[in-house]
């Protein structure tokens, strides 16, 4: 298998979390049992072609049918039903040690954490503990897929839909927006960064923290061109609500919604040709910021780490 | 008798009519000089039938809640552009045609006993009519303008030369004592200060919610503007004409001009919109519906060169809101944003934007 779903970071049997194992589980037993089943009825009709030209009585044709056309499949999608109601409540926990928001919006990702962080295209999840997320859409349907956690969950607008997951693994998974939501749809990606529970409250005691640095060139150019119409850096007067929170954007690993790699020239790309990058995005791309404006703009949004 | 049609007779039919109509192309027997009046039929069926098409096309056409027709200010306004636009070809109340305009064919009607609709009237000046030298409005994609000479066309007959003076001219430069509209002359014989005063005001205020308000505007602005007008790059039947005969020189005059005067504004509100919501969604915006707050870019202490909308009329900001809802309207730089800004808008979000900042004191 050569597919790009089949390996790295997107792979769907990772199992990178307990409930994606759960569900791992009751994917091989499927497998399993629908082999058997398929080389059963391969032997049946083997032996129907090499029988010779006896004909059955109607009493065994008709036990035939009510064994293997009636019985047997109503005992087996019966456990069936059972083994995949008893994985789905074991992987909707009951009880959960973090809360976040996700709300889809075209085309990003925007994801709060308890205490009134607001972060953007990126999941940031410690190991070992479970965390139920609450889904919800802005403006069109959207889904949740994060294939190593096994989450896939459609977001709609105006219901708020739930998803748990208890990580395992350590690592930077990839996840993307499963229902087509509009003309960039295929770039609308995201992060779920497991991270050691540790480090994990770190970081998001850092996220709670306002901005740093507070001021300087950058954000008076950021601030000059209007940018806090639609972003937000808490400790600044940028406060819109429009677009990402950019409070700790330099702390981020990608830019656009999962779509490029944060470095100086990504960013110069994507304020200056927004549209190029990604087709009907709300922000307007601005060509026409000075030089030295756009690389202050530039230091000031990656230093806010 | 009994004519059957064959493909022969057909043939021979048709090369007689192809002749017909190709004699009558080369030899031009009508006479289309307009020194020789229309042959009476071919008057009355054009004449008609202009009627007709206006009459039909008009029909399902309304002013919008912010263009009232009965308002004054708006009749002003359409008196302002007749004088510059208008009154070179039909006269002016009191005040006759010129004798070139009057050898016209056909010529363009004196309108003191027009009998037109308003919707109609908006129609003609919006779309103006093939073969007879009427144009149509010069500013593309600009619906809204129209309805102000429709409106003053509405009480035309009303209006006596001294009214017009009045209402075209303003209190201040009469352009008075002729006896005949002079032909080609845009504004009579004002100057380019007084021409620009007719609508904007003596102080820059907009006469009474005429024209967008330009005093204490940035200059950069205000010449950018006018400079667009010019290369008809931003639209305006009202702006259009004026600007494009001004030079360099004359721009930077006028900017700087308008940019000295006291930009102490309160603006005009209109009847709906909720102000409160409207200053809500000004500073800060709003995020379900994605709208940008409008004053993290039009602060005129941290932006001078932003255009300052804060006391401004809600007549203009209701239609420029719209304008921008629809597409990227100038060629500054700006004008993406300020279309990404404005597309997320519904009218009632613009009518509390409007009543925020028509309200709302100078920042």
């Amino acid at each position: 298998m050569c597919l790009p779903g089949c390996s790295g970071r997107h792979y769907w049997f990772s199992g990178a979390s307990e409930e994606a194992q759960s569900i791992e589980t009751l994917a091989w037993i499927l497998f399993a049992g629908a082999g058997v089943i398929w080389l059963i009825v391969m032997a049946l009709a083997f032996f129907a072609m090499r029988s010779s030209g006896r004909s059955n009585t109607e009493k065994s044709a008709r036990r035939m049918i009510l064994w293997g056309g009636f019985a047997f499949p109503t005992v087996v999608l019966a456990a069936l039903l059972g083994t995949g109601l008893l994985t789905l409540k074991s992987i909707v926990a009951e009880r959960s040690d973090l809360t976040l928001e996700v709300e889809g919006e075209q085309w990003w990702w925007r994801v709060g954490y308890p205490g009134g962080v607001v972060t953007a295209n990126e999941v940031r999840l410690p190991r070992g503990r479970t965390a139920e997320i609450l889904l919800t859409a802005d403006d069109v349907i959207h889904s949740f897929w994060a294939p190593a956690l096994g989450g896939k969950i459609d977001m709609i607008p105006g219901r708020e839909n739930r998803l748990t997951l208890t990580p395992t693994t350590v690592g930077n998974w990839g996840g993307l927006c499963a229902e087509y939501c509009g003309g960039a749809h295929a770039q609308m990606r995201f992060n779920v960064i497991v991270m050691e529970p540790d480090a994990f409250d770190a970081w998001l005691e850092d996220e709670a923290a306002p901005a740093q640095p507070e001021s300087g060139p950058g954000l008076e150019a950021f601030l000059g061109e209007g940018c806090g119409a639609c972003h937000t850096i808490r400790g600044t007067e940028a406060q819109g609500l429009v677009g990402p929170d950019l409070t700790h954007f330099g702390a981020r690993t990608s830019l656009g919604a999962g779509i490029l790699a944060l470095d100086r020239d990504t960013l110069r790309h994507w304020i200056t040709h927004t549209d190029t990058l990604k087709p009907g995005v709300k922000m307007p791309a601005y060509p026409d910021i000075p030089t030295e404006e756009l690389e202050d703009m530039i230091d000031y949004l990656l230093s806010l780490t | 008798m009994k004519i059957r049609i064959t493909p022969r007779r057909l043939a021979v039919g048709a090369g007689i009519a192809l002749l017909g109509g190709a004699a009558f192309f080369f030899l031009a027997p009508y006479n289309i000089a307009a020194s020789v009046p229309h042959f009476s039929p071919v008057r009355w069926a054009l004449h008609g039938y202009m009627q007709n098409a206006v009459a039909i096309r008009s029909l399902t056409l309304a002013p919008p809640s912010y263009m009232d027709p009965a308002d004054p200010a708006l009749q002003r306004l359409g008196a302002g552009h007749y004088a510059t636009g208008c009154a070179s070809c039909h006269g002016a109340p009191g005040l006759p045609r010129s004798p070139i305009v009057k050898g016209m064919r056909p010529a363009p009607p004196p309108l003191n006993d027009a009998d037109f609709e308003t919707e109609e009237y908006y129609w003609l000046v919006r779309h103006g009519l093939k073969y007879t030298g009427m144009p149509e409005w010069s500013g593309a994609h600009r619906p809204d303008e129209p309805w102000a000479v429709a409106a003053f066309m509405s009480v035309y007959q009303d209006v006596s030369e001294e009214d017009y003076r009045e209402m075209a001219f303003g209190p201040s430069a009469q352009d008075g004592g002729r006896a005949a509209v002079s032909f080609g002359a845009l504004s009579g014989d004002l100057s380019l200060q007084e021409s620009c005063n007719r609508c904007h005001g003596t102080d820059g205020l907009g006469r009474d919610g005429m024209a967008p308000k330009l005093a204490g505007q940035s200059a950069t602005y205000l010449a950018d503007a006018l400079r667009a007008y010019r290369a008809d790059i931003r639209q305006s039947g009202f702006m259009e004409p004026l600007a494009a005969s001004l030079t360099d020189k004359q721009i930077s005059e006028l900017a700087s001009h308008y940019a000295g005067l006291d930009g102490t504004w309160r603006g005009q509100t209109l009847n709906d919109g909720d102000a409160a919501r409207g200053e809500e969604l000004a500073r800060r915006g709003d995020e379900d519906d994605d709208i940008p707050s409008c004053l993290s870019c039009h602060d005129n202490e941290r932006r001078p060169d932003t255009p300052r909308i804060t006391g401004q009329d809600a007549r203009w900001i209701t239609i420029w809101l719209r304008l921008w809802r629809e597409e990227p309207v100038t060629s500054s730089p700006g004008a993406n944003r300020m279309h990404a800004a404005a597309r997320p808008l519904e009218d009632e979000d613009i009518a509390d934007l409007a009543a925020f900042f028509a309200g709302a004191e100078k920042p």
